[in-house]
């Protein structure tokens, strides 16, 4: 077997249905692309799945053997069928669903799930009834994989297990980007913008603002504009000023060569 | 011993050298004193037997001609420490420093047996004066554990002569690397960890994987409470592991290896690197070994106290400096493992056997065991049972014969109950099924499995709630709480049978475990969740009646759980000796005295305060009368 | 048990710390050798320490601090002088380590997982020593005690001076 290049066209059926899907592609991608819904907290299209909330367990009969598998993480294979719907896997996935809805009884998504698959009790007595997060990871992976920050991670385990700065303080990483806000899927992440910093409430972080060097007002987190700086290298100077005077700025420029085309053209 | 400075041997007939040159020097040495030096018998002083043998030879100017051997452990533990007299095999069990002067004197000199070292079986009271005539010992088959006695694991010179390294010449030199994996596919080796995976047909997944380079890795990762196998062919036999480990290495076409090794096993760790500086001096292991132009080294990754990282993505994790969450493997570690290679993992009883397949062949190693499990197990039997150790059989031995023929059966004349095999993900099973051979398919279809092979017996006053109970909290706080099931689910269930112990029970109880476990099993990320339910499950499925009566009676039969149980004095039974009243730590017990004077004194019973007890069960275990009862 | 940032008032040098790590590095070892071999030399992981290694080997500091709370043989807090160890392992918990480790808590006056406040005991439970044929094992500075009693507890623990 060799490690899948992405480019290799397979067919499989789902739920019955015949598809053809690039073999790098997984289930979850393929069914979703097909119209078919499959429930998934960790996988995001940025990022891929993760296999750990476990909603998104569909079974599959692939060489002979039936058995239930994570959509979000298992590949789109040859002569593969999967079955998206069963009664198996509606009782797996409401099980599971009950167990998010006692972790994280006050995450919108989780209770949205729980009412579509008529889950109407939490596993067990919720620790926290305003929990949100269910440890999906799609912070950690973002502020990691995507940012490259590395604020956040996984701390303790098991039960224990949280994510988080370390000991919960305040962070020299974090540059207050807002992206794990923008991928979590259960809104746990609370960032709020205040005149003197934006404070970033969930990993405990304040970030200083950066002023514009133009007409003075904050518009980014010095932190994050010192990081673009880092990876933008070429465009450095465009993150003086703020993104309204970036285009005005851009605005005056072009007004200022086309008065100095204009006189030219008059010469 | 001479330590001859060794070159890197550069052919195969340079290490065939080697070995008939230390066999003659070997020779010279008429008697040796092997003294078991595993962890068990450490523990009861052999280390100091080593130094107060060293002095007592000197004295008797035998310094040269005796060789002290510190031996890995002989599985044995119970009868520790252990000292075997060579050429003639005297086995002498719990050996004490003031018993040295004496075997010197008479033993290695004279040749006499001192009888009250000699071991005493139990049921026929015949003495033994060799292990093999050790009932514990007679039944056994010990071929990875076979060297464990005769070798210093700190010695490569040992190894050699005990016929080490000649698997690793042979396959080198008389075998393609095809030839080599069809071999050990055809011998019918599996997985020694637990998975019972063909061996064979997993190397041949690797090598044919695409990618540079690939690894070879071994799982020392022994997780499992209540398993030490592989601890002693670590600490006892490394050799045998690097070996094996080289062997597969070639055959893979690997050049890179790791052996990830448990925190709390530094011996293991230490033994090892000792092995692996001199494979390398010797060039059996590094560049261009035994001059074939084959290269392969061995990393040794010390584990840090994660049960979840003997699972193998999780291993792989660790090894790469991150936490230990395992990943799904619906795409094969053989093919994308350890920084994404292939990879290659075998646990450690596993690569040890790969030698002796080697040099003695297929055939040989698939005429032992059953139709489809080959070859031996080692297991450790430990618990309620007599012979405590470390026990190698062939597969398809009965559960029964490993208990009462290996294992000398039950203490104390109580009655056995369950036998706990394959550890957190195993099960329990019962008397009524004892005669069930060990196989991998015969286990798994009670509910149990093979695991690494740890045998725990439990007798009447072993509680399966208590024990389910146990297996299900030692599973919470190991689990990584990457997945939901296995972190939400088995705090859940733990939580359950936490309820029954405490005697708060409900009578759905029962049936909302199964269904809950059921879930686990099905909807885990790796194989600690999919198992984690089976102690669970074992002990519903044969013990149900148990789980009823705490539910029901809030009672616990086996006197275990806490919240069901008292401890009262008998007060005809007992003698007022006050050994209860000194042993319980919160000031529970009064009485247990005399009183008056002359003819007038009297004995006042001892009496436990219900109140103040904390069942710590000190008094009981304080009380030589038996008057302190447990209802 | 996420303690104090700083376990103690006095200053600790990281130096020791970073060249452990500069060595591991420099022969492609990973972050776990690293934080044992630091472990070993300062008795825990502060998170002055843990922050100096971090740097030391590139990766971000959130990630060390995720492995010395994952991996249960990393100690964030410092141990005590002598320091207990309790086998929890199935053959010793049939023969009853719960109540050999009740007895310690109570006789030395903290839980499993703690340290004394004069840093003279710490104890910890562990998840089997492979001792197995001993249980119940009490293990206290590497020395190993086996087939241990009440009544064993009572001389282990006045023997701890």
């Amino acid at each position: 077997m060799s490690q899948d290049s992405g480019e290799k066209l397979v067919k499989l059926t789902i739920d019955g249905r015949e598809v053809q899907a690039r073999s790098g592609d997984t289930v979850l991608e393929v069914a979703r692309q097909m119209g078919i819904e499959i429930p998934a907290l960790c996988y995001h299209p940025v990022l891929g799945g993760a296999g750990a909330c476990r909603v998104c367990m569909v079974e599959i009969v692939a060489w002979g053997r039936r058995r239930m598998v994570a959509s979000c993480v298992y590949p789109a294979r040859e002569g593969l069928e999967v079955y998206t719907n069963t009664q198996k896997v509606l009782t797996a996935r409401r099980a599971v669903i009950s167990m998010l809805l006692a972790k994280a009884p006050a995450a919108k998504a989780v209770q949205e799930l729980a009412e579509r698959y008529g889950v109407t009790e939490p596993a067990y007595e919720p620790k926290d009834p305003q929990g949100r997060c269910i440890l999906c990871g799609q912070c950690v992976r973002t502020c990691n994989e995507l940012i490259k920050a590395g604020a956040v991670y996984f701390t303790y385990r098991g039960q224990e297990r949280k994510v988080g700065t370390p000991y919960d303080a305040e962070s020299a990483q974090c540059i207050g980007c807002g992206a794990c806000q923008n991928l979590c899927p259960t809104g746990n992440i609370r960032i709020r913008d205040k005149a003197e910093c934006r404070a970033v409430l969930t990993w405990n972080t304040d970030l200083a603002w950066q002023m514009c060097s133009r007409c003075g007002q904050r518009y980014l987190p010095a932190r994050l504009v010192e990081h673009l700086r880092k990876s933008l290298p070429a465009g450095a100077e465009l993150l003086e000023v703020c993104p309204r005077c970036r285009r005005e700025g851009t605005a005056e420029d072009f007004a200022r060569a086309s008065v100095t085309a204009e006189q030219s053209s008059k010469l | 011993m001479s330590t001859v400075a060794t070159a890197k041997l550069a052919s195969l007939e340079e290490l065939e050298a080697l070995r008939s040159s230390i066999r003659v020097e070997q020779q010279k040495t008429q008697t040796t004193v092997a003294l078991c030096c595993g962890t068990g018998c450490q523990a009861y002083g052999s280390g100091r037997l080593i130094e107060v043998f060293a002095e007592a030879l000197a004295k008797e100017g035998l310094e040269d001609s005796v060789r002290v051997r510190a031996t890995g452990c002989h599985g044995f533990c119970e009868r520790g420490p252990l000292v075997v007299i060579h050429p003639k095999g005297t086995f002498y069990q719990r050996v004490g420093p003031d018993d040295v002067g004496e075997i010197v004197a008479k033993t290695v000199k004279q040749g006499e047996l001192i009888e009250r070292l000699l071991y005493v079986d139990p049921q026929t009271k015949e003495k033994a004066q060799t292990e093999e005539q050790v009932g514990f010992y007679k039944h056994q088959h010990r071929l990875v554990f076979g060297n464990n006695g005769a070798i210093d694991p700190k010695s490569i010179r040992d190894y050699l002569a005990v016929g080490g390294y000649a698997g690793l010449a042979k396959a080198l030199s008389e075998l393609k690397p095809d030839e080599l994996i069809e071999q050990i596919t055809e011998s019918g080796l599996r997985g020694r960890g637990g998975g019972g995976f063909l061996t064979g047909r997993k190397w041949r997944s690797c090598r044919e994987a695409e990618g540079e380079p690939k690894y070879v890795l071994c799982n020392g990762d022994e997780g499992d409470p209540g398993a030490f196998m592989d601890r002693s062919i670590m600490e006892g036999n490394p050799h045998s592991v690097l070996e094996g480990m080289v062997i597969g290495a070639y055959a893979i076409g690997s050049n890179h290896g790791y052996i990830y090794v448990r925190a709390e096993y530094p011996l293991a760790v230490e033994n090892l690197g000792i092995a692996i500086r001199q494979a390398e001096e010797l060039g059996l292991l590094g560049e261009d070994i035994l001059g074939t132009g084959f290269d392969f080294e061995i990393r040794i990754n010390r584990g840090a106290g994660a049960f979840v990282c003997g699972e193998s993505t999780a291993l792989m994790a660790s090894i790469e400096g991150k936490i230990g969450d395992p990943r799904a493997k619906y795409i094969h570690t053989t093919d994308v493992g350890l920084f994404g290679k292939p990879s290659n993992l075998n646990n450690v009883e596993t690569w040890a056997n790969v030698p002796l397949i080697v040099n003695r062949g297929a055939e040989w190693f698939s005429s032992m065991g059953t139709e489809k499990s080959k070859g031996t197990k080692v297991f450790s039997l430990v618990g309620k049972i007599n012979n405590t150790g470390l026990v190698e059989v062939p597969m398809g031995v009965s559960l029964r014969d490993i208990i009462y023929k290996v294992g000398g059966g039950i203490p104390d004349g109580r009655k056995f109950k369950a036998v706990q095999i394959g550890g957190p993900s195993g099960g329990c099973i019962p008397e009524s099924l004892l005669d069930t051979p060990v196989d991998f398919e015969q286990l798994t279809e009670l509910g149990a499995m093979m695991g690494s092979g740890g045998l725990i017996v439990m007798d009447e006053d072993t509680c399966v709630v208590d024990i389910a109970r146990y297996f299900m909290n030692f599973l919470c706080e190991e689990a990584c709480g990457k997945c939901t099931p296995c972190r939400e689910g088995t705090k859940i269930m733990l939580d359950i049978l936490g309820r029954i112990c405490q005697g708060k029970g409900e009578a759905e109880d029962m049936d909302k475990l199964e269904a809950l476990g059921e879930q686990v099993q099905l909807t885990s990320l790796c194989g600690l969740g999919t198992s984690a339910a089976n102690p669970v499950l074992s002990t519903l499925q044969y013990f149900r009646e148990e789980y009823e009566t705490h539910v029901k009676d809030k009672r616990c039969p086996a006197g275990v759980c806490r919240q069901l149980i008292t401890f009262s004095v008998t007060p005809e039974a007992c003698t007022s000796c006050a050994m209860c009243v000194k042993a319980c730590p919160v000031e529970a017990i009064s009485g247990g005295t005399r009183k008056g004077k002359g003819k007038d004194r009297v004995r006042v019973p001892a009496l436990i305060d219900q109140d103040k007890c904390i069942k710590c069960r000190a008094c009981h275990e304080a009380c030589k009368f038996d008057a302190v009862v447990i209802s | 048990m996420p303690g104090e940032k700083s376990a103690s008032v006095e200053e600790i040098d990281v130096s020791a710390a970073r060249k452990i790590a500069a060595g591991h590095r420099a022969q492609g070892n990973s972050l776990v050798t690293v934080l044992q071999d630091v472990q070993t030399e300062y008795g825990y992981l502060s998170g002055e320490v843990l922050e100096a290694v971090a740097e030391e080997m590139e990766v971000p500091f959130s990630q060390a601090y995720g492995l010395a709370t994952f991996y249960s043989s990393f100690s964030l807090q410092p141990r005590g002088k002598h320091h207990i160890c309790v086998c929890m392992g199935t053959a010793c918990h049939v023969r009853g380590a719960a109540n050999i480790l009740e007895k310690l808590e109570r006789d030395l006056g903290i839980s499993s997982g703690e340290t004394s406040e004069d840093l003279k005991h710490s104890l910890e439970s562990v998840n089997c020593l492979g001792a197995c044929a001993l249980g119940p094992v009490v293990v206290v500075n590497d020395a190993y005690h086996g087939k241990v009693s009440s009544r064993d507890v009572d001389k282990i623990v006045a023997d701890l001076e």
